[in-house]
């Protein structure tokens, strides 16, 4: 009863020790926002873009969005510049696209908004900006062997903490030249791991660079079908559909693309039955 | 003396030579009128042209070899023209090739040329042939789809309001063809009756 005691007196403070060393980590978000770029001040009384005039094809710049001045990046800039290469790569075999840029992310400055942007078309020639934005949550909850935590080489060999990382990438493509977004796509990810209290830091920044890569791919795809379905939408002369502004799309001879550029007068198989029918009828008649 | 069909023979051996040469620069773009003419010569795809310009040979030779190369020239003008008014009026068309216009006003005068015939088998085949080509032509046009249409390149469709106003151009030349003989054998006629009164008085 003696020694029960004790051990009580002894081991509560210990357990609680324990438990503040090993606690888990509050669940972290970290944004960044291309509207906060381009809108800074939160709303525009700029006048909205009512004409897109496109000469195809286009000089495209890609860059992430800067991040918000407190704000540290989830990911290095080399590891950034690695995301957009593979972006800007799977653009390259688009017909519509001539000429695609990474854009460093030092050249766009917080809250620049479309007069920065207006710089980066005047350096380095370009039509359209694709600006990357994206929103990362992780969150870290121990598990059921975390219990081990209290002995002395549990927080070393048994990984008890439970992470997801929720990624989510967005696009947006503006038309710099009339303020106009052309369109946008989005790619997401789930990246779920187990770490311990030792590594749960590094392990962290493992899985958020993960939820990068993983997001854009879901990225490159989803922006591949926002682009076909705007060329499609493009040809018939609006930007989204009614309401949104119009959009002239010329070729490099300086012709219009429109959705149906080609007509041919064609005769096929029913007219050549019926011209059949006709010889038909030559051979019917009786000699005069 | 059957005559040789030199005119479609050579109109067609033309279009050959012209599919042979740059056909990118004789089709018709958008704003470019002399491309109205030259577009109607040349063709999207080898299947295209064996269907138009064998149709303009077949029925053209047969034309000229019955004696019809005055009415056939006509319909092969007045087809050109309305293919030509047809396109500039569909302003979704930056390119057009194809001569189904010209064949199409060809196709339906030889018709009418048969459907003269005494014989009432023949007649009702060739307006029966008529009939359906403009029926075709007419509700493809409205409908804005086309029938059983062949493959063609992306972003190229067929125009068929080009058959309907080709088979207008041949109905046409057919009413003047008619128009004129009636009045030429009214005028026969009249020449023929005797005077009633004397010249002079």
């Amino acid at each position: 009863m003696r020694y029960r005691k004790t051990i009580l007196w002894i081991g509560l403070p210990l357990l609680l020790a324990a438990t503040g060393c090993y606690s888990t980590l509050s669940p972290s978000r970290r944004v960044n926002s291309a509207l906060d770029f381009l809108y800074p001040q939160g709303f525009t009384d700029a006048e909205p873009a009512s004409q897109v005039v496109l000469k195809l094809p286009v000089r495209v710049g890609l860059a992430f969005a800067p991040s918000q001045m407190d704000q540290a990046d989830p990911i290095t800039e080399e590891q950034k510049q690695r995301l957009l290469a593979r972006v800007a790569e799977a653009f390259k075999k688009h017909e519509a696209i001539g000429h695609i840029e990474v854009v460093p992310t030092i050249y766009l400055q917080p809250g620049g908004s479309f007069g920065n942007l207006d710089q980066i078309r005047g350096s380095l020639g370009l039509d359209l900006m694709v600006l990357l934005s994206y929103d990362q949550s992780q969150f870290t909850d121990s598990t059921r062997a975390s219990w081990t935590y209290l002995t002395v080489i549990g927080p070393l060999l048994i990984e008890g903490e439970k992470n997801d990382t929720r990624t989510v990438m967005d696009a947006v493509v503006y038309d710099i030249r009339s303020r106009a977004l052309l369109f946008r796509a989005a790619g997401e990810s789930t990246v779920k791991g187990h770490s311990s209290p030792l590594n749960e830091q590094r392990k962290r920044r493992k899985f958020a660079s993960e939820g990068f890569e993983k997001a854009t791919g879901g990225l490159i795809a989803s922006l591949n079908t926002a682009l076909e379905q705007f060329e499609e939408q493009a040809k018939k002369g609006t930007v989204q559909g009614p309401g949104t502004p119009a959009i002239a799309m010329y070729d490099a001879k300086g012709q219009q693309i429109t959705s149906t550029s080609g007509g041919g007068g064609a005769l096929g198989i029913p007219e050549l039955i019926i011209a059949a029918l006709l010889g038909l009828s030559l051979l019917v008649r009786r000699p005069e | 003396m059957k005559r040789f069909p030199w005119m479609s023979v050579a109109f067609v051996a033309l279009c050959i030579l012209a599919s042979l040469a740059d056909a990118t620069a004789l089709e018709y773009r958008r704003g470019e009128v002399w491309g109205l003419l030259t577009g109607q010569m040349i063709h999207w795809t080898p299947r295209m042209a064996i269907f138009d310009l064998g149709m303009l040979l077949a029925l053209g030779a047969w034309l000229e070899i019955r004696g019809d190369r005055r009415l056939a020239a006509v319909s092969l003008g007045l087809g050109a023209v309305l293919t030509a008014v047809a396109v500039h009026l569909s302003p979704d068309l930056s390119y057009y090739r194809g001569s189904s216009g010209m064949a199409s006003a060809l196709f339906v005068l030889a018709a009418f040329r048969i459907a003269d015939s005494p014989d009432p088998w023949t007649r009702t085949l060739a307006l029966a042939a008529v009939a359906l080509f403009l029926a075709k032509a007419a509700f493809e046009s409205f409908a804005g789809e086309t029938l059983f249409a062949g493959p063609l390149p992306d972003g190229v469709r067929v125009v068929p309001l080009v058959h309907l106003l080709g088979g207008m151009a041949g109905l046409t030349d057919h009413l003047i063809l008619r128009t004129n003989g009636a009045a030429r054998r009214a005028l026969r006629a009249t020449a023929s009756r005797p005077s009633s009164t004397a010249p002079g008085l």
